[in-house]
């Protein structure tokens, strides 16, 4: 006999439900991603058209986001940048210097540091320090109606807020991370010399750059650079897209951690294709 | 000659709504909390709306000042429909109107009171800084805030950071200002000042050519008899004006003896 929802047994039903949730959640997935897209859209169409625009008010705003998400993390990405270092070539180091293969010390850390971590531990550094105190300052921001009050004087806020945020983010991820790359390569080889590995300075430099494709250079700007625009335009999207009470904004703020991670590591993915392919 | 005199009587008219339909401002959904809204309010005039608390009147008067979308009706803010009006019409909008929200007036707390007062001179002129502190330096004074000028907002207390928010609104010369229930976290001695500020200020404006509308919104009429020159109601969703001083003073529904206190 075919069940109806009516005849339904509590298992059933319990599944029925299951199920439901999770097309829900699907559809509540799919509708906050469509609005992020727009979100970006309408950002990159202000960036482009009103860069310009009410500069002596807006590139201040660009240069003190550089200094909040850029520079004042460069201590703290220079620190885990000389710890990478080491710790990429005390793991590997021992390991080639077993196998014979020494010679491979600047492959492996072209490919994990220049092309895979260091972007990725960057972008999450960065997350941390600057895009979730994004979402904070925007969400208060947002909750105390200051957003009404921009647009009541003329003052567009995607521009006067998110365009500074987007490209101090998008500059800050991309120089911190060629910051981190230099770092960690400069302190891979300190530890190399420290344990006597036959390896002199001239010739890592050059395993290096024969690791080195050109391909790595601009995947290597588009990446982080990208990495920095997803934080920021996610974390402004959950601060002020939409309407929201200050209770609401701790809530929003793991939300966006969430996404933006879960975002960073899907663009990386579909970066890998690039490398494989390019 | 017929369409010289329609030509003045339209210009006289700063905001009309006709059959407007408001709907809560930070509500996302669509449900309407005033029907069918008309109201026109001409250049260099004084209204006030009152209504009980949540009664609508705010969502009303970010509606007529163009800040939020109704979702019905005709909205026509300087003789220009809002609904086909262009993403610089709007702007040019705000310039010509002045907002003044309720409570701590929404100011930015991250600048301080005059940064405040400057940011849209700064943003909509970019022009000289001398210029823009001289006209801050002024609005200052006529608003009594030169001792707070380098205060952050949460210093203040509430009566000041709305009086902020009131020269901030004002940096522009605005042709109609809007001011949401201004009154209602107020002592009575800055209930005074504001309304003698308000008095002064209308009829100045009127004195120079330059009419200005005011349009308040009030949980009481006391204070403003005498000082406004129409007044309107908001009770169940509807929008009602009553008129003048005295057919205020004379009307009967209950909803109007209670915002003049007769009877609570």
């Amino acid at each position: 006999m075919m069940k109806t929802i009516s005849n339904l047994t509590g298992e059933d039903a319990g599944a029925v439900a299951g199920v439901e949730r999770l097309g829900a959640q699907i559809f509540d997935t799919i509708g906050v991603l469509r609005e992020l897209v727009a979100f970006a859209v309408i950002t990159l169409g202000v960036t482009i058209t009103k860069f310009n625009v009410s500069k002596r008010v807006v590139h201040p705003l660009i240069f003190s986001q550089i200094w909040n998400a850029g520079v004042r993390l460069l201590p703290m990405i220079g620190f885990i940048g000389a710890i990478f270092g080491l710790l990429i070539v005390g793991q590997t180091v021992g390991l080639l210097t077993k196998l014979g293969a020494e010679g491979y010390i600047g492959t492996i850390m072209v490919t994990v540091i220049v092309r895979e971590l260091g972007p990725l531990l960057t972008a999450l550094i960065v997350l941390a320090r600057a895009g979730t105190s994004n979402v904070v300052e925007l969400g208060t921001i947002r909750a105390l109606g200051e957003v009404e009050a921009l647009e009541s004087l003329g003052i567009d806020p995607v521009h006067y807020l998110v365009m500074p945020r987007v490209i101090a983010l998008s500059l800050s991820v991309f120089c911190l991370a060629t910051y981190l790359v230099f770092v960690a390569i400069g302190s891979g080889y300190i530890f190399a010399f420290i344990q006597d590995v036959p390896l002199t300075f001239a010739n890592y430099l050059d395993q290096l750059s024969n690791a080195l494709r050109w391909e790595d250079f601009v995947l290597f700007a588009l990446k982080t650079t990208l990495f920095g625009a997803i934080i920021a335009v996610v974390s402004c999207y959950h601060g002020l897209a939409r309407p929201l009470r200050v209770e609401e904004v701790s809530r929003v703020t793991a939300r966006a951690v969430v996404e933006s991670v879960t975002a960073i590591v899907l663009l990386d993915a579909l970066f890998l294709l690039g490398y494989v392919f390019g | 000659m017929a369409d010289a005199t329609t030509k003045t009587k339209s210009d006289s008219i700063a905001i009309e709504l006709a059959g407007v339909q408001v709907t809560h401002y930070e509500d996302r959904s669509d449900t309407v909390v005033v029907r069918d809204v008309n109201w026109r309010i001409g250049s260099g005039e004084f209204w006030v709306v009152g209504g009980r608390p949540s009664s609508g009147k705010s969502s009303l008067l970010l509606t007529a000042a163009g800040l939020s979308r109704p979702v019905g009706g005709t909205l026509r803010i300087f003789g220009e429909d809002f609904n086909h009006a262009r993403e610089q019409d709007r702007v040019a909008w705000c310039h010509r109107i002045g907002f003044v929200f309720g409570q701590s007036g929404r100011l930015f707390s991250h600048l301080t009171v005059a940064r405040n007062i400057a940011l849209p001179l700064q943003y909509r002129h970019g022009g000289e800084e001398n210029e823009i502190a001289a006209r801050v330096e002024e609005l200052l004074t006529q608003t009594d805030l030169r001792d707070y000028a380098s205060f952050m907002p949460s210093r203040l207390g509430l009566g000041v950071q709305q009086r902020v928010a009131l020269a901030r609104a004002l940096a522009s010369p605005v042709e109609v200002l809007f001011l949401d229930n201004p009154l209602s976290t107020l002592s009575l001695r800055e209930s005074r000042w504001w309304l003698d500020f308000l008095r002064q200020l209308h009829k100045n404006r009127l004195m120079d050519g330059k009419p200005l509308a005011i349009v308040a919104s009030a949980d009481d009429f006391r204070g403003w008899i005498g000082v406004a020159s129409q007044f309107a109601v908001v009770e169940g969703g509807q929008f009602r004006v009553i008129g003048g001083r005295e057919q205020v003073e004379a009307a009967a529904e209950p909803v109007v003896r209670e915002l003049l206190m007769n009877e609570i």
